[in-house]
């Protein structure tokens, strides 16, 4: 019972059975595994609960885990889907699995509207996108002062705010991006084509690499 | 008279894709290379692709938003844990094209190699004994009327040496970089922003 027999057979019963994440998502299941060596060293990393929790995540991102960034917390409530105030393994694997190159350009879009909506009332607001502006700003160190950073914000919603309401609604959203393509740069990733051999996983358990060689050998066929 | 080969290097046919034949470094990140030359922008046709009279790319405000480092999960994946600032940029007034002007002159004096396409340039430091090499990739925005952002990325090689480079480059650049203080709203400024 407990977790010393998960460490032991190194596949605890809360967490998802590797197969089964692999399959939902753009992961191959030693891809999976690879992420779980990554998923451990995150989440050990404050507190060694395999959990990993808003500090940890700050923590793995600038290596501060004082430093506050609007993004960086938005980020981490998108990839904690059930509003538990941490983010498992599950968790982990399948909001990653929008940042794969494989992922469509839809979940992508989806994704980054959700971001953006900051108090998620289903619209970017004005107000939200010059939220983040200061904030980016002053993340860069860089002051403008209030008269740029409304004239940024009026040329920004009238490239994307078509029916002018002061606010950007999903439709909007989608349309802005096919112009402005890049900004969906932050969205992808390349680095989890090559995640088995940043993190290679010396440690296989005899019912996954059974389940794996038939999955991969279905999947190579 | 026939073109010589300098003549063909500066073609823009010639340019369009050329990532010159470097010998292999250790810490290379072809990403970050294809992403220099391989700009999504470059994939799509985008409408701003080809901005007012040829100048710099537009940047709206969601392009400045995904600059931030909060946004960067790249970095979930470093295994080194001494954190040092990636990005780099810095603001100017003066026109983009005496930004580049300037960018390459200084980089030049700094024993750098140059090439430049309309506001993208990439700066090389190369060594003879490979020690300490760095690409830079500087690209100029326009941010709103007559304000541009000069983005600084390292492209490939040593991060310490780029951020040495970096801190050096700047002092040079004094004369174009921006520091506003804070009253900042300039009459004249205010007057052309009507976009």
């Amino acid at each position: 019972m407990g977790c010393l027999q998960c460490k032991a057979k190194r596949l605890c019963p809360k967490r998802e059975n590797p197969v089964k994440l692999a399959s939902q998502t753009a992961f191959s299941v030693s891809e999976v595994e690879a992420l779980f060596e990554l998923f451990k060293i995150i989440s050990s990393s404050l507190i060694d609960d395999g959990l990993i929790s808003k500090e940890e995540f700050r923590l793995a991102l600038f290596h501060n885990n004082k430093k506050k960034n609007i993004f960086t917390d938005r980020i981490f409530d998108l990839f904690d889907a059930n509003k538990k105030g941490v983010i498992d393994f599950a968790d982990f694997v399948r909001a990653l699995n929008v940042f794969h190159p494989n992922t469509s350009q839809e979940d992508k879009i989806n994704f980054s509207f959700r971001l953006y909506d900051m108090d998620g009332t289903g619209f970017i607001e004005r107000q939200e996108v010059k939220e983040m502006l200061i904030a980016l700003l002053s993340e860069c160190e860089m002051k403008l002062s209030e008269e740029i950073i409304e004239a940024i914000l009026d040329k920004t919603f009238m490239d994307a705010d078509t029916n002018q309401d002061g606010k950007i609604d999903m439709h909007e959203w989608k349309s802005f991006v096919s112009r402005n393509p890049s900004l969906l740069r932050v969205m992808t990733l390349p680095y989890l084509r090559d995640i088995t051999t940043t993190f290679p996983s010396f440690v296989f358990n005899t019912e996954v690499d059974e389940a794996a060689t038939l999955l991969e050998n279905t999947r190579s066929g | 008279m026939r073109i010589q080969i300098e003549g063909i290097k500066k073609h823009p046919w010639f340019k369009k894709n050329y990532l010159p034949v470097k010998p292999s470094e250790e810490e290379v990140n072809l990403d970050d290379v294809r992403a220099v030359f391989d700009d999504i922008e470059d994939q799509y046709v985008s409408e701003q692709s080809v901005a007012k009279e040829g100048g710099p790319l537009m940047m709206n405000a969601f392009e400045m938003i995904t600059l931030s480092q909060g946004l960067n999960l790249s970095s979930l994946f470093d295994r080194q844990q001494d954190y040092v600032k990636r990005q780099t940029r810095f603001v100017s007034r003066k026109p983009p094209r005496d930004i580049i002007s300037s960018v390459e002159a200084v980089a030049e004096s700094m024993g750098l190699k140059v090439h430049t396409r309309n506001y993208k340039t990439r700066l090389e430091q190369i060594s003879a004994n490979k020690v300490g090499e760095f690409a830079v990739v500087l690209e100029v925005f326009e941010v709103a009327p007559s304000l541009f952002m000069a983005d600084v990325r390292k492209a490939s090689g040593d991060t310490l040496e780029y951020h040495k480079f970096y801190k050096n480059f700047c002092t040079k650049l004094e004369n174009i970089i921006w520091k506003p203080t804070e009253d900042v709203a300039n009459p004249s400024v205010l007057r052309s922003l009507t976009c």
